[in-house]
């Protein structure tokens, strides 16, 4: 498993080394349950600042071992066990933008709907 | 008797001559990567270096955004091993990092957060409520002069700090003393004790220029007693120091002289914070388990930013809005 901290490095050289494929600034809280907690600013030098925004976009709480399994692609969404905890908020826009620049692409959920749309559009036909 | 205790602050010294060798260029190559896991795998395995003091790299190497992010997953890569698989290509870690994340707004636009914020409720209400702000550091502890009395023996030497007998020789304080007054006028390093593989104390004094990440700030303590701890230290390095490894056993006790009052605070500071740390960290893990129980099946959930915003001020009193 990832510790904590290390996982708040991890995030940090993420979004530090995407920073320039976000179109619009984002701030981004992530608070580990058992460690602390950091806002991510995008627009800010040093992207990584410990605290916590009120304010921010997009707002992360999850515990160590989700925070881990989220880096390493181990958390399936739709079946968390009993060790995992994920609660967040934010804009979809704004998620998309996060995903869109780490994914440096186009989200799923992006490719997902344009694929309905050309669904719906072929029906309509 | 402990071990011998690993030498991060020289080994890091090493990799950032190494670093600083190496990174010149404004853009990271595949030869720079290179470079800098093969710099970061010098360390030992079980060094650790803390956010602060990758961010104290940073500043004093002026790395740009992409030179501190190759080193911090050079270094994540070095500490995990095993994950290589995962760490070693960033891309694959954040394109499997977004994955997930789209994965989870999907299941967030089947599911509201209204019955997670109902279950949170639960939580807030037992748990949550009655929480009391819990300060981050030791240095509070010390508002008004603590009664000190050196003690010790052969084998222990120790001191009586507000009625609580203290070991002078801390782990903390044996891995590393360095003080740093808040005004800048004192900054001092001197060396390290840690307990010799065939019994008594080794000292060994920093090297001129090594800087030591474990620099604290006693603000509290005065210029009289910063002044005991450099004189007293100096001379003894003075007289004793060749460079090489002393081993220390009577001696202990003068060391502990020595040191005096600055140095006895410093490692009642260091424990106690290091105790409030530990004790913080149980009490988070407890809290973060009443809370996976609290939200049942909603342990996965998009909720409101109040909720959430509530929920980090709950467990992390001292975070300010």
């Amino acid at each position: 498993m990832i510790a904590p901290a290390d996982a708040l490095l991890a995030l940090e050289a993420l979004i530090g080394s995407k920073r320039q494929a976000f179109r619009k600034p984002l701030k981004i809280a992530v608070a580990i349950a058992e460690h602390g907690t950091v806002v991510f600013d995008t627009k800010r030098e040093a992207v990584a600042q410990r605290g916590w925004d009120d304010q921010a976009d997009l707002s992360i709480f999850a515990n160590a071992q989700t925070m881990s399994d989220l880096l390493l692609g181990e958390l399936d969404p739709e079946a968390p066990t009993e060790a995992h905890l994920l609660l967040w908020s934010g804009e979809e826009e704004d998620w998309r933008a996060l995903i869109g620049a780490l994914s440096g692409g186009r989200s799923m959920v992006d490719l997902r709907a344009s694929g309905t749309n050309k669904d719906v559009r072929r029906k309509r036909r | 008797m402990y071990g011998r205790m690993p030498r991060l602050e020289h080994s890091a010294s090493q990799f950032l001559s190494q670093l600083s060798q190496q990174l010149r260029q404004e853009n990271v190559s595949p030869e720079q990567v290179g470079a800098l896991s093969k710099a970061v795998a010098s360390l030992p395995q079980n060094a650790r270096l803390t956010s602060v003091e990758v961010d104290s790299i940073a500043e004093r190497m002026q790395l740009t955004a992409p030179h501190k992010a190759t080193l911090i997953f050079a270094l994540l890569l070095h500490r995990y091993p095993e994950l290589k698989k995962e760490l070693s290509d960033k891309n694959a870690m954040s394109n499997g990092l977004a994955g997930m994340l789209d994965e989870l707004i999907s299941k967030a636009q089947q599911n509201g957060g209204d019955a997670a914020a109902n279950a949170l409720q639960k939580f807030f209400l037992a748990f949550a409520g009655s929480r009391s702000a819990v300060e981050e550091s030791g240095l509070e502890l010390f508002k008004q002069s603590p009664s000190i009395t050196v003690a010790g023996g052969t084998e222990r030497v120790a001191v009586q700090v507000n009625g609580s007998m203290v070991d002078l020789l801390e782990p903390e304080l044996r891995t590393s003393l360095a003080l740093t007054n808040t005004n800048s006028r004192y900054n001092i390093d001197f060396g390290s004790f840690e307990a010799g593989s065939e019994g008594g104390w080794v000292f060994t004094p920093f090297k001129q220029g090594e800087t030591q990440g474990a620099a604290v700030a006693l603000g509290r303590i005065g210029v009289q007693a910063l002044e005991h701890l450099s004189n007293g230290l100096s001379a003894y390095i003075g007289t004793r120091s060749n460079g090489q490894q002393h081993v220390v056993e009577t001696e202990a006790m003068e060391i502990a002289k020595d040191i005096g009052v600055a140095g006895t605070l410093l490692a009642e500071v260091m424990r106690l914070k290091k105790q409030k740390n530990d004790e913080l960290g149980a009490e988070r893990s407890k809290r973060e388990g009443e809370l996976r129980t609290a939200l049942g099946d909603y342990r996965v959930a998009r909720i409101g930013a109040e909720t959430v915003n509530a929920l980090v001020h709950a467990l992390f009193p001292e975070v300010k809005k």
